[in-house]
């Protein structure tokens, strides 16, 4: 195929709403009884680069879970980028999320990741401080994201996709 | 310092000197073997071309065997990839090996059908020279390629795809994603390998089949619907090979450039079978029709079974003596039963039943039966009633009646009695004495054979031949009578004569006659013993004999 495709693979802790976020994202071929079957739901989304290039994430939504087994390193083999997602609600969400990726750097040494903190909807509610945030800012990219208002969430995908293209450092 | 230096090398000047030629030595020898490893290539090429290759070898072996399983260990997938092109045949190889057998099979298996459609086959299949299996699913099998994916291995990303024209939009990248995904997952299930070997090969659902075929880099997914022949498998599978064989010659290799032309023909493959005609109705009337005469047919068969078994039953109870054990349908009906010695004969089953006789066997077992008739029989075999005395036996009571002797009839009475099984002795019909009618009978004939019979002319002792035969059959009866009541009979055949001549003529005569007429009566059947020709003493009287009873009575 001449158009150019890259895998990226969301990972967060259970219930920090990967799969909400994704399903107003992508197209949704398939339904979520995979993530509690096989463990993962495949999806993409077709993005047009700020070179007018365009460019097809495929989404590798793996099931939330605090650690990686041997199925989910399976499952990110070959990923281009990733997404870490956590519960602005739940400040261990967070944890788990930077977790994952420690976890991931021996078999995906390098690449690009963004960190999505959403339920943003409810930020009166959140334990992550805005102090956090902004030294995670400092160590990755950072969107406040809200799956029920989609605020931030075309940002994110944006900039993993420029990212993942080459297109941004 | 220049004097240290002296007085040094006047000291040390013969070390030095060694060290200095150990120096160029080595220094030599570090020059001769700094080309080592562009030699080595030629040495070992001299050391296998010559004599010298067996030793070489038998050097070589562990070491290469030890580094093999070591490399074999230590990356697994690595072996694998290198392998890959040269397996892939061999598998190829045999698998048509075994497709070649199951075509056997199914030829033989379809050699039954003898249908037109099946012999324009046979036909065809004889003019081609092709097993006529393969002929059948030619014009059987209808199939197409829905979609073709090539998909990255490592990423489950689409290298490739072809599609149906026809077919809707859908997101094959997704697809791509989620089949590697499934495939990982079965495959870690599993337990498969490192290697990636052991994974999903194939899924069916419904009429579409999905054919995976793995590859170190690629993986193919082929989605297929109807039954597609081998051959597709094969020539994907050659894709593949081929497609890993440019990919590792070129560095920066495009799949999507390189597949079209492998796959492109292949996935614009389909085959669709001749249009089915509408289906004749001859064949299905003629099932059915089969199927009713097949029912008729056989629930006539059940009901003569039925009625042969009743039959069989009712004629098995109607039997006093019989009883029936067991009764297996046949033909051959197996009977088996208990039958009392003294009940009637098993030979008369068959008639009695109206199924011929080589029809039933029939498996005896003996009983004493305490059904009146059996049980009358063996009390008149044992107790011998005499003549006038009638034994029957109804509802198990033993019934006496007529005349007998006291001593026979104590007898029977004490015997009736103990009898096993019976429930009672009726004797108020029998009598003690003769009987009366009997014996007037007998007194009859007593008194009318003692007159005179057999008249003969004057001087003669001849006889008509039918002159005695009514003596005879009175005297028979008479002697029957006379053993039914008991008495020892016997007769005396007294000659007579007139006055005329003289007395010695006249006892010759008279003994002549009587002689001619005991002769007369034992020819007619009267026993020998029983008639004794006498001369008559006295005056004369007629020409004529007489008969005289002599008995004995009672005995």
């Amino acid at each position: 195929m001449t158009e150019l495709a890259r895998k990226i693979c969301l990972l967060g802790d259970f219930a920090v709403g990967k799969t909400s976020l994704v399903s107003r994202f992508v197209r949704n071929t398939f339904s979520e009884k995979y993530l509690t079957t096989v463990g993962v739901k495949v999806d993409s989304r077709a993005l047009t680069l700020a070179d007018g290039r365009a460019l097809k994430l495929v989404v590798w939504d793996l099931a939330g879970k605090s650690e990686l087994d041997s199925m989910n390193r399976s499952y990110i083999r070959g990923a281009s980028g990733l997404m870490l997602v956590a519960d602005g609600t739940r400040e261990a969400s967070l944890r788990a999320a930077l977790y994952l990726w420690m976890q991931t750097q021996k078999q995906l040494p390098g690449v690009p990741v963004v960190m999505l903190v959403n339920k943003l909807d409810l930020v009166d509610r959140w334990e992550v401080s805005a102090a956090d945030l902004e030294r995670l800012q400092q160590s990755l990219p950072t969107f406040r994201t809200s799956a029920m208002s989609g605020e931030g969430v075309a940002e994110a995908f944006a900039l993993i996709g420029e990212r993942v293209a080459g297109v941004a450092p | 310092m220049s004097g240290y230096e002296d007085l040094r090398r006047l000291l040390l000047a013969p070390e030095q000197a060694r060290l200095d030629a150990q120096d160029s030595a080595l220094a030599a020898l570090e020059q001769a073997q700094a080309d080592l490893p562009e030699r080595l290539p030629g040495l070992l090429e001299q050391a296998g071309s010559g004599e010298a290759r067996p030793r070489l070898e038998q050097a070589l072996a562990p070491v290469v065997g030890s580094a093999l399983g070591d490399a074999v260990r230590r990356d697994r997938r690595a072996i694998a990839d290198a392998l890959f092109p040269v397996i892939g045949p061999a598998i190829r190889r045999a698998v048509a090996e075994s497709l070649r057998t199951f075509v056997a099979d199914l030829n033989r298996a379809l050699e039954w059908s003898v249908s037109p459609r099946a012999w324009r086959w046979r036909v065809e299949a004889w003019r081609t020279g092709t097993p006529f299996a393969q002929v059948v699913l030619k014009h059987t099998l209808s199939w197409r390629i829905d979609h073709l994916f090539l998909i990255e291995r490592e990423s489950g990303l689409l290298l490739y795809r072809r599609s149906a024209p026809e077919l809707a939009e859908l997101d094959a990248d997704a697809i791509a994603g989620m089949l590697t995904a499934i495939g990982d997952f079965v495959r870690d299930s599993v337990g498969g390998d490192e290697a990636g070997q052991g994974g999903l090969a194939s899924a069916t659902v419904g009429e579409h089949l999905l054919q995976l075929y793995e590859g170190p880099a690629a993986n193919l997914a082929c989605f297929v619907r109807g039954t597609p022949p081998a051959e597709l498998a094969e020539r994907l599978r050659m894709a593949l090979e081929s497609l890993h064989a440019g990919h590792a010659r070129d560095d920066d290799f495009d799949w999507g450039m390189a597949a079209e032309p492998l796959l492109g023909p292949v996935a614009g493959q389909r085959a669709e079978a001749a249009p089915a005609r509408a289906p004749a109705r001859w064949p299905f009337v003629l099932l059915v029709l089969a199927a009713l005469v097949l029912m008729a047919g056989m629930a006539y068969g059940a009901w003569q079974r039925q009625q042969t078994e009743q039959r069989l039953r009712a004629a098995i109870d109607a039997v006093p003596g019989w009883e029936l054990l067991a009764l297996t349908p046949g033909p051959p009906w197996r009977v088996r039963l208990l039958r009392d010695p003294d009940a009637d004969p098993l030979s008369a089953l068959a008639a009695a039943a109206a199924v011929p006789a080589e029809a039933i066997v029939i498996e005896e077992r003996p009983y004493r039966s305490l059904a009146d008739l059996p049980e009358e029989r063996r009390l008149l075999r044992a107790l011998a009633p005499p003549a006038g005395v009638q034994l029957s036996v109804r509802d198990r009571v033993a019934r006496l009646a007529g005349h007998a002797d006291a001593r026979w009839q104590a007898e029977a009475l004490a015997t009736l009695r103990a009898w096993p099984g019976l429930a009672g002795v009726d004797a108020g019909a029998l009598t003690v004495g003769p009987d009366p009618l009997l014996l007037a009978e007998y007194e009859a004939l007593r008194a009318a054979s003692g007159d005179f019979v057999a008249e003969f002319a004057r001087g003669r002792a001849e006889l008509a031949p039918a002159a005695v035969d009514a003596l005879a059959a009175q005297l028979l009866r008479a002697l029957e009578l006379a053993r039914m009541l008991d008495r020892d009979l016997s007769f005396r055949i007294v000659g007579w004569s007139d006055e005329g001549g003289s007395e010695a003529r006249n006892r010759i005569l008279r003994e002549a006659r009587a002689t001619a007429v005991r002769a007369a009566l034992v020819a007619a059947g009267v026993p020998a013993g029983r008639v004794l020709a006498i001369v008559g003493e006295g005056p004369p009287a007629r020409r004529a004999v007489a008969i005289e009873w002599v008995e004995e009575s009672p005995r």
